[in-house]
């Protein structure tokens, strides 16, 4: 694991859905270009975390820091994170009638290319892009004429999370449940696109319960969430174990 | 002016006198009252000065060579009038007749498109003339006759317009109209749109209509489903910003099998006030008539007034009829996961408003490129800008 400044550095962060408290008393550190895997039990508050990095306005963060690339990430608004590198995969995304794909995603990542400083990529010039990773996540060019996730199916939804993943090249992309949906084809890309990203210097933070693509992954570090805070971290053999014995044998988390 | 033509015209003029206008409390019209009588009627108001003035038609590629017969009628021509009006049925006696009046005392041309038989692809462009007018358009379809028709209507640039246009649409037999509609409305604009279709069986007719908010903006559609078979469908996007708007589709099952559609989506900000009034009447004997209206209102700003009206009368038992009325904000997921994206919320939003327009149209003419290809598309684009644009400067302007 590459040991310099983390990208993302969460201390103690408790965040609220409504009356119920969800996380509390997260901390996590993300290296770039590392790879952690979150596991934990359904209502461990494994979505919530991805969603309120992301700023999602129905998750109210109570306290806690998060830093990312060293600025304070609460105190910025979604766009603001997105700009600034951080992507969310959908557990289930969202679809978009009536907005063709490919004017989205040209949209988006030259929102992004904006906030760098960076001159727009021309229909033609992203056209060309956007069908090479297509074809690279699986996902049939004629997908990308069509409105946003409209008439998709799970695991075409999943390949064009994938698709904006790797045309917006992060610096630390968090992938909620990515292999659920999806074929062997499908987690093979997920696999794949994740090393490629990862050689560049992309950090993942991945929700998965799938030990099989875990273990493919090669992660740097296996968190558990337990209860809103993370309960074990270690290596592949967490993984395993949990993959063995479930999450009821696993201890609770440590009381701060 | 020819002997006869205003006898026509000042015995309409007589007939509102005696019946008088639109009384305010109309069921059809009690949300949103037209202006008075006298304001249709344009007394002193300059006439156009031919029959040709105001239309300007342009057949598209791919219109089969000879099809369409286009004629202008002078309706101050006692013959001329007296043709024109001859395959027209007089006014309906309901609540919107007072417009049918008002428009045969002022009306001054008339345009017929007679389509005889194969593809035809057509342009028809609208510009104002005077300052009240009443235009009259025609549309015909022979047996088995197909049109692609896009009627777009420009804003007046010279000040407050009032238009009470008629619209008669016939389709034959297998006749089948895909019919685009824009009316981008004045702010101070008196707009009464009324189109009458009439279906014989086999005949499909499709409507997409995108108006916009203005003083009054009327847009009523009746609908004969005649023939057996007969389908139509009409889709309305609705955008006022601190104005006001009105999409009436009556749908009228006569015969066996027929199909209708509405569906309305409203986007309105500010103190605008949109209706969305859907009617779908089933005569007895119209075994497996199908009807579905499916009306949705979002105000984007402000507090709007959105009001949705779906209604249904059947009097046959095989018949399936749906109907619903959805109030909403934007879909509050699709807007983070653009954000998400880098979109700001702005941009999100316009996107969003964008598509969910730009999918109600493709909709109604049951064809996704067909609104782009037409220009209908960019249409909306500058539609939705400008309404967000209108909606944020009042926001700001009320703190």
């Amino acid at each position: 694991m590459n040991t310099s400044q983390p990208v993302l550095q969460v201390e103690e962060l408790r965040v609220a859905i409504g009356e119920r408290e969800v996380l509390r008393g997260t901390s996590l550190a993300i290296q770039p270009g590392s790879v952690a895997v979150l596991m934990g039990a359904n209502g461990s508050g494994k979505s919530t975390l991805g969603l309120a990095l992301a700023g999602h306005p129905r998750y109210q963060v109570q306290g806690g820091s998060a830093r990312f690339a060293g600025a304070d990430l609460l105190a910025m608004n979604v766009e603001e994170r997105a700009r600034a590198g951080l992507f969310l995969s959908f557990q289930a995304p969202p679809d978009i009638p009536g907005v063709k794909n490919n004017l989205f995603i040209r949209t988006a990542l030259n929102a992004v290319r904006e906030s760098r400083g960076e001159a727009p990529l021309d229909a033609f010039d992203f056209l060309g892009q956007a069908r090479s990773s297509a074809k690279r996540v699986g996902l049939p060019d004629a997908m990308l004429g069509r409105p946003v996730n409209d008439g998709f199916s799970g695991g075409e939804r999943k390949r064009n999370e994938l698709l904006q993943l790797a045309l917006l090249k992060p610096r630390l992309a968090i992938l909620d449940e990515i292999d659920s949906g999806m074929d062997v084809d499908g987690v093979r890309a997920v696999v794949e696109l994740i090393a490629s990203l990862r050689q560049q210097g992309t950090a993942f933070l991945i929700v998965s319960h799938y030990l099989q693509m875990i273990e493919s992954l090669e992660p740097d570090a296996v968190l558990r969430l337990a209860d809103g805070r993370i309960a074990q971290s270690g290596g592949l053999d967490l993984a395993r174990e949990i993959a063995r014995t479930g999450y009821a044998s696993q201890p609770a988390a440590v009381e701060a | 002016m020819a002997a006869g033509a205003p006898t026509d015209a000042l015995a309409a003029r007589k007939h509102l006198e005696v019946h008088g206008w639109i009384p305010k409390k109309a069921e059809a019209f009690r949300h949103l009252p037209p202006p008075p009588a006298a304001a249709w009627l344009g007394e002193g108001a300059p006439v156009a000065a031919s029959p040709e003035d105001g239309w300007s038609l342009q057949s598209l590629p791919g219109s089969t060579d000879g099809a369409v017969e286009v004629r202008w009628f002078d309706a101050a021509d006692a013959a001329q009038r007296a043709e024109l009006f001859a395959s027209l049925p007089a006014p309906a006696d309901d609540e919107a007749a007072p417009f049918a009046w008002a428009h045969r005392a002022l009306v001054r041309t008339g345009l017929r498109l007679r389509v005889s038989a194969g593809e035809s692809f057509l342009r028809l462009d609208r510009t104002p003339v005077a300052g009240v007018e009443a235009p009259l358009l025609l549309v015909e379809l022979a047996p088995g006759a197909s049109c692609v028709l896009l009627e777009a209507h420009a804003a007046s640039t010279v000040g407050p317009q009032v238009q009470n246009l008629q619209v008669h649409v016939q389709l034959a037999r297998g006749a089948r109209l895909q019919h685009l509609r824009h009316v981008p409305a004045g702010g101070t604009d008196r707009i009464a749109h009324h189109l009458h279709a009439r279906l014989d069986e086999d005949a499909q007719y499709a409507q997409a209509l995108l108006a916009t908010g203005s003083d009054y903006h009327l847009q009523r559609n009746v609908v004969v489903l005649q023939g057996a078979r007969a389908a139509a469908r009409i889709d309305g996007v609705l955008l006022a910003a601190g104005n006001t708007l009105e999409q009436q589709i009556l749908s009228r099952h006569n015969a066996t099998h027929t199909r209708s559609g509405a569906e309305v989506l409203a986007l309105a900000s500010g103190g605008a006030r949109v209706i969305g009034n859907a009617l779908t009447h089933m005569a007895p004997g119209c075994d497996e008539a199908e009807a579905r209206q499916k009306l949705a209102g979002i105000p984007i700003a402000g507090n709007p007034r959105i009001v949705l009206r779906p209604h249904l009368e059947i009097h046959h038992d095989q018949v399936q009829a749906s109907h619903g009325a959805t109030w909403g904000a934007l879909p509050e997921e699709a807007l983070f996961f653009a954000r998400q994206r880098g979109l700001d919320e702005a941009a999100a939003k316009a996107l969003i408003l964008e598509g969910l327009a730009r999918a109600a149209l493709a909709r109604g003419v049951d064809d996704d490129a067909l609104p782009e290809a037409l220009r209908l598309d960019a249409a909306l684009t500058d539609a939705v800008a400008r309404h967000l644009a209108t909606a944020q400067a009042k926001e700001k302007a009320h703190g």
